[in-house]
């Protein structure tokens, strides 16, 4: 295991209206590794990526990105710490005026890349994600699984040291999603640091992965080659069967 | 700063995604139009009320037993005035020669010329012509009985009634003028700026996917400024158009049978084009870029 690329030191996040996103999270996501963040709805997975995203500051506590403080960045920084992070939302995010290559080229144009430079990463990118035929189709011409493969494209086109998928399969039907799960961990596998959000517990069974589990904005479990149950879950789904439905209904 | 990239850009958002564009575009336009009209009606009511204003005088007339004396040292004295611009004598035969019509023969009849010598004295601002009077007249301690502070002076005269009407009268006119101009200038820019807001709104989550793959706020506001620099110079272009056609078609052939059409200080076609092509598109592009902020606030 590498270097930390995140590490969480006691962060707390309270919204302006009292809401708490994230409390008192600790942990660290070593260079190449694949990690699951799961939970329910509303227990802080989207405040743990947002806050790697900077689209807010942390209330308390040090947020470190491969051995920065990020919560010291400046604003006018920020543009750059997120270039360093390919982001893949459920939502897909792409540009709905740009063909598919355009959307690719659009993270390498931001950072000032040649023109050179863009002609030979963009079809790489996508000749990975198997979309190498549909350079130049608008994302309304996709499907939903191709729209995502072109946001990793998209994501991956800089080489990021880490890449953060919230949700990625949340829109596609399972077949497609195994797909996506497969890209995502092919690029793991390049060395590419994955932090990946989900509910798709079947996938995260599967896969075996780290899993770092929240609830109510507090870090509950995090295990290497876990599922997605928690042990106390699947000790408390064992002794009364009744309890499995309300539990992954939470 | 890659200017090509941007300008492309701009471009591509015009063709790709052209309505809120054209919304813009018919906006500027129209308000562009209206400013076009309305500029050189201000312009020759405000002329016109001037010109009315730059008549008024104050006459100062003259004893007819008045010795050179007095009445160079009233010369002097008048010219002295910083409030007035210039002195004009007009004598006894002066102001009969002046006479036409049925009053032609007036000495013949009379056997002598009845008429004043006078001094007319021109305001540098017709507000001051008031106390221009009032620096020729003493009033004594008991207060009424009003004398002159020349004994040359027969009467002062500045026609007080017309004059406070003209003051008042085309006073309220410019003050109207200026008043419809600035709410018009405001409601032009309110119209056209909610118009780009409308546009910019459209595109927010273009822009929030922007700033997620690591773009600088210049580098997403560059393409929505040119944009509007584009947007605002063909409204502002078609509407000078038009208003070139409206002139040479319908107040050029008509402008030589009324006067108002050509007062002298009526704005010319160049300045009026560029005032109005500077605000068009001054007015887009700094809205574009202006309302974008909204939206790149981290």
């Amino acid at each position: 295991m590498g270097s930390p690329v995140v590490e969480f030191d006691h962060v707390t996040k309270i919204y302006d209206d009292g809401t708490v996103g994230l409390e008192n999270a600790t942990t660290a996501i070593r260079q190449g590794e694949f990690v699951f963040l799961v939970g329910p709805t509303g227990c802080g997975k989207s405040t743990f990526i947002r806050l790697l995203m900077k689209e807010f500051e942390a209330t308390e506590g040090t947020l470190m990105i491969a051995g920065r403080d990020i919560t010291k960045l400046s604003r006018d920084r920020i543009p750059f710490l997120r270039r360093n992070i390919g982001a893949v939302f459920q939502d897909f995010k792409l540009l709905p005026n740009r063909t598919v290559y355009d959307n690719v080229a659009y993270s390498l144009l931001v950072t000032g890349a040649s023109r050179a430079e863009i002609r030979q990463k963009v079809p790489h990118s996508l000749r990975l994600v198997g979309l190498s035929t549909k350079l130049h189709n608008y994302p309304d011409q996709l499907s939903g699984g191709e729209q995502q493969r072109v946001s990793i494209a998209r994501a991956f086109v800089n080489h990021p040291p880490l890449m953060i998928c919230d949700e990625p399969t949340g829109n596609l039907d399972p077949e497609t999603s195994l797909g996506i799960m497969q890209l995502i961990y092919r690029i793991n596998r390049t060395g590419t640091t994955v932090l990946v959000a989900t509910h798709d517990k079947g996938m995260v069974d599967r896969m075996k992965r780290r899993v770092i589990e929240l609830k109510d904005g507090h870090l509950v479990r995090d295990e290497r080659a876990a599922g997605y149950t928690s042990e106390f879950n699947a000790y408390a789904a064992d002794l009364d069967p009744t309890n499995e439905g309300e539990l992954r209904a939470s | 700063m890659n200017f090509r990239f941007f300008t492309s850009e701009a471009i591509r958002t015009l063709r790709r995604n052209s309505a809120p564009s054209i919304a813009a575009f018919l906006t500027v336009m129209v308000t562009t139009l209206v400013l076009g009209v309305f500029i050189p009606i201000t312009n020759i009511a405000t002329g016109a009320a001037n010109d009315v204003r730059s008549r008024l005088l104050v006459e100062v007339f003259l004893n007819d037993n008045a010795t050179e004396q007095q009445v160079a040292a009233l010369r002097k004295k008048l010219a002295a005035n910083s409030d007035v611009k210039s002195v004009t004598y007009v004598s006894k035969e002066d102001a009969l020669a002046s006479l036409e019509g049925p009053l032609e023969d007036a000495s013949e009849v009379l056997g002598s010329n009845p008429l004043p010598a006078s001094f007319q004295a021109v305001p540098n601002d017709p507000d001051q012509v008031s106390q221009i009077v009032a620096s020729l007249e003493t009033t004594s301690a008991n207060g009424e009985k009003k004398t002159y502070v020349s004994p040359a002076i027969n009467d002062v005269q500045n026609r007080e009634d017309e004059t406070e009407k003209i003051l008042s009268i085309t006073g309220g006119v410019k003050f109207a003028m200026w008043g419809l101009a600035i709410l018009l200038v405001l409601t032009s820019a309110l119209l056209v700026g909610n118009t780009i807001r409308l546009s910019i709104y459209a595109r927010r989550r273009e822009v929030e996917v922007m700033r997620m793959v690591g773009a600088t706020n210049w580098f997403i506001r560059w393409p929505f400024v040119i944009e509007g620099i584009f947007v605002g110079a063909a409204g502002g272009l078609v509407a000078v158009l038009m208003l070139l056609i409206f002139k040479q078609t319908i107040i050029d052939p008509v402008s030589d049978k009324f006067a108002l059409f050509a007062a002298p200080e009526t704005i010319n076609f160049v300045n009026l084009t560029l005032i109005l092509m500077v605000a068009a598109v001054g007015i887009s592009a700094a809205g574009s870029g202006l309302t974008l902020r909204r939206f790149l606030r981290a």
